[in-house]
């Protein structure tokens, strides 16, 4: 009886049990089928994940990271081997994560010059102080910065160089392959993968500065797996042949000198898997790490008296605003992003997207109406600031960054001061010489504050277009040499600059002239040539302009913006805004030049003095307004109460 | 949305004027000029009266280009020039609500001036009134509530009171009200310049003729010569 009940309950549209099992069956071999004819690539990732129940991005829950580890060979690594190899990303973290979908994300895609440029972001900077150079380089086509390519740097120089602090890829896996001249060097070091640990792990062992020790040691294939805590490196690929594989153990003579992986035994559970301590959130002390600014201000207070961004304070996380998918496009967050990436979310995780919700035309994910924006980010009121400022200023303007004074300060950051690495460079005169906040207006009309150097290098000036001259040129010129070996490598006193006048003139003489075209210093906002008679004289060029970068951070809160204490923050003859002296930071001995701020913005002075001017009489113009309006509202009321009186009258 | 509605109104103003001149202008006598004049408008009234005419100008000029997409939006050297307008503008209306209101104040003329349809303005004959007609009080009114409502929704958003869609929300009435205060102004300019010849004359001596006094305001013209009598 039961079993004709089961029988007939499992009768579903007059289908019998033996009959919904093969259509079902047919519904499964369906949807399979695009499985199973997808690429390679992306066949291995699916199955993957099907075989491991993972389906990234569905629940809220994060995946345990017990993982197998794997060599640059895809070869399964155990502690216990005789010759360890370090393990690779790609295919370790690979295994689950689409490796070629993260690289295409911005902190990899710089060397792509199919990627879009985006807006001005910071640069890396060729740094030689005995030669007087500060050059922003960047593979992205920013104005005002050169290609690495442009001085003569191949991608191997520029991994060794800079990286200290780029994330691995890019540049370190997929230029390398394009590095012809330096390949043997390449094949004896490994690529530099990415390393997914350098932001994604919350392990308090993760240490990048043994991954800048690796890079020194041209350890390029080990870098991740020292600096991840789980195995640590010895050797140096810098001291092996050019011949050496690294994928055979090294003979008798170079095995003290080659690099060797030892695992830490204990992080390998029974079934030889690797436990990594990951979060979604990572913790922002790993975006800290290449994205910290410090002001250089030896009156200044102590840095603990200083706040954080008022985000963090509140305990939000950099990737709270700074999102992104698999594609690793994380979110800047300025205005126009959206237009440049296409995304909708992207409009919505700007200030103005957070903080004030849906706007009219912005496509969102929010619902329309929605007033209150993102992550409960309350809603500002600016109570008595007219709206005109919203047209005129960017949000950062009054809220980002140090506290604008009368003396913009230089600022050391993280990527350009290797502010993390201990050493001699770490002090306040180090160069490059940046200074912040600096308040230009940007392509879209509106002022921004903004990070700032002035290009400081030797050239070639032809057509009016100086051309920098390579990072070995100079030191190839044997007169040019002993000139430069003349000047110590650190300043004598602080503050002392390396480039006098007698040394410019002996060094411009020397280079002497090219069919390149006549050789120039520039620096400090201008040129320098030599003229008929032998001397040194300064002009203005193009190539000799700042080159700036809007800042962001730290958010101040409202209490501590520009225009919290009233309209003479900015609108008076002590505004930062338009009065802060700008030093044009130069290695060129001497005063350096000084620019104010209004000068920068293009400000008419006398126009911005009559401005100013009214708002000392601004308090007049408020209470004579109010007065008038009163006065005249007492007239009208009066009549008016007359006329009603009378008309009650009349009718009565 | 300012832009069409300002050039529709301008448009739908300028229109009715040039439709109200060709229909009654030519029906009606207009007073002859002759030599005798009588003081209508004191020094301090014409004073008031440019402070208003060249402070609104000042305010148009430097608060229309942008809204209308002429460019010059309003900021910088027009901004500065549109708020020392305003000042003018402030002192003015007060000036011109003391001085005006009492001679504006509605009495029974007026109901038989509104009984009539208007008198010469709509092309009949004219009809007793005094130092004001019903018209031109209607109008100083309306001139005096716009004016008002301009200068609170200027004065407003510069205090402390209002947050960012509030103050919005203001500059928009701002915007309203001086568009209406316009169009009454253009109206008053209109019917006193255009439709009342000699007229213009006020601006600059502050006298019209004995024929135009008889003719728009008998009742103020027997009240001067009353007065005159008196004196005498």
């Amino acid at each position: 009886m039961r079993i004709a009940n089961r029988q007939s309950r499992i009768q579903i549209a007059g289908l019998s049990a033996s009959r919904l099992t093969l259509l079902a069956g047919l519904a499964l071999c369906l949807c399979l089928w695009p499985v199973q004819h997808t690429g390679a690539g992306e066949e291995k990732a699916d199955t993957s994940q099907l075989s491991r129940g993972v389906v990234p991005g569905v629940s809220q829950s994060p995946y345990v990271h017990h993982v197998f580890l794997h060599d640059a060979w895809e070869k399964r690594i155990s502690p216990t081997g005789e010759y360890l190899l370090p393990f690779s990303t790609r295919f370790s973290c690979g295994h689950c994560h689409e490796y070629s979908k993260v690289s295409t994300g911005w902190h990899f895609n710089a060397y792509d010059p199919a990627v879009p440029p985006g807006r001005p972001g910071e640069p890396w900077v060729f740094i030689s102080r005995k030669a007087g150079t500060q050059l922003p380089l960047s593979e992205r086509s920013w104005p005002g910065t050169y290609r690495p390519s442009d001085v003569g740097m191949s991608a191997w120089d520029f991994v060794l160089r800079y990286g200290r602090h780029l994330p691995g890829g890019g540049t370190g896996e997929v230029a390398a392959e394009k590095d012809k001249d330096k390949q043997p060097r390449w094949l004896v070091s490994g690529k530099l993968e990415i390393n997914c640990m350098a932001c994604h792990s919350s392990d308090k062992a993760q240490d990048m500065l043994v991954w800048f020790g690796q890079v020194q040691d041209q350890n390029l294939m080990w870098a991740a797996a020292a600096s991840s805590g789980i195995a640590s490196v010895k050797g140096s690929a810098r001291r092996m042949p050019d011949m050496w594989d690294p994928a055979e153990p090294p003979n008798e003579d170079d095995a003290k000198k080659a690099p060797s992986t030892k695992y830490d035994v204990t992080k390998f559970d029974t079934l030889g898997r690797v436990f990594f301590p990951t979060d979604r959130h990572m913790p922002v002390a790993r975006c800290y790490y290449c994205h910290s600014t410090r002001q250089v201000d030896p009156d200044g207070p102590p840095m603990w008296h200083g706040d954080g961004d008022v985000h963090i304070e509140k305990g939000l996380k950099c990737t709270a605003c700074h999102r992104n998918g698999l594609d690793h496009k994380i979110v800047r967050g300025y205005d126009g992003e959206t237009v440049e990436n296409g995304g909708p979310d992207t409009a919505t995780l700007t200030c103005q997207g957070c903080h004030m919700g849906t706007q009219a035309g912005v496509r969102s994910p929010l619902p329309p109406g929605n007033r209150g924006g993102r992550i409960c980010a309350p809603r500002p009121t600016h109570k008595g600031l007219p709206p005109l400022h919203f047209k005129q200023l960017t949000c950062t303007a009054c809220h980002s960054g140090p506290q604008p004074e009368l003396q913009v300060h230089r600022v050391q950051t993280s990527r350009l001061h290797a502010l993390e690495i201990k050493g001699d460079h770490r002090n306040d005169d180090a160069p490059p010489y940046v200074v912040a906040p600096v308040f230009l207006v940007q392509d879209n009309g509106m002022i921004a504050p903004h990070k700032l150097m002035w290009p400081s290098f030797w050239g070639r000036l032809k057509d009016g277009k100086v051309t920098p001259l390579a990072t070995d040129a100079l030191a190839k010129n044997k007169d040019v040499g002993e000139i430069l070996d003349a000047a110590p490598a650190t300043p004598p006193q602080p503050g002392a600059k390396p480039l006098t006048t007698e040394k410019m003139t002996k060094m411009l003489k020397a280079l002497g002239p090219d069919p390149a075209g006549e050789a120039v210093y520039v620096g400090g906002g201008a040129i320098y040539t030599l003229n008929s008679a032998g001397a040194l004289t300064r002009s203005e060029n193009a190539a000799a302009k700042p080159y700036a970068w809007p800042l962001a951070h730290n958010v101040r809160p409202a209490t501590r913006a520009l225009g919290a204490g009233g309209c003479t923050d900015c609108h008076s003859k002590d505004g930062p805004l338009f009065h802060a002296q700008v030093t044009s930071e130069t290695f060129v001995e001497g005063p350096a030049p000084v620019k104010a701020q209004y000068e920068l913005l293009e400000a008419d002075p006398f126009q911005l003095k009559m401005w100013e001017l009214s708002f000392v009489f601004r308090p007049v113009f408020v209470s004579l307004c109010v007065a008038t309006s009163l006065i005249v509202l007492a007239v009208l009321l009066r009549y008016l109460l007359g006329a009603v009186a009378a008309l009650s009258r009349h009718w009565r | 949305m300012f832009r069409p509605v300002t050039l529709t109104s301008l448009a739908v103003i300028v229109a009715l004027a040039c439709l109200h001149f060709l229909i009654f202008r030519p029906r009606r006598a207009a007073p002859t000029q002759q030599t005798a004049l009588v003081r209508r408008l004191s020094l301090w009234e014409r004073l008031v009266h440019a402070g208003l005419l060249l402070s609104v100008i000042g305010l148009v000029v430097t608060g229309w280009p942008g809204p209308l997409g002429l460019g010059f939006p309003l900021e910088d050297w027009m901004l500065m020039v549109h708020c020392t307008a305003g000042s003018v503008f402030a002192l003015s209306l007060m000036a011109g609500a003391l001085t005006w209101a009492d001679a504006s104040a509605f009495d029974k003329t007026d109901c038989d001036w509104v009984r009539k349809g208007g008198g010469s303005m709509l092309g009949r004959e004219s009809l007793p009134a005094g130092r004001f007609d019903f018209a031109q009080k209607l109008l100083f009114w309306c001139t005096t509530t716009l004016g008002l409502a301009v200068l609170v929704t200027a004065t407003l958003p510069l205090l402390k009171f209002f947050d960012t869609d509030q103050q919005v929300s203001l500059l928009r009435w701002h915007k309203i009200s001086g568009l209406l205060l316009v169009l009454a102004s253009l109206v008053h300019g209109y019917f006193a310049l255009v439709a009342r010849p000699g007229g213009w004359r006020l601006l600059i001596s502050g006298k019209v003729s004995t024929e135009w006094a008889k003719a728009y305001h008998s009742l103020w013209w027997h009240d001067v010569q009353e007065k005159e009598r008196k004196q005498s």
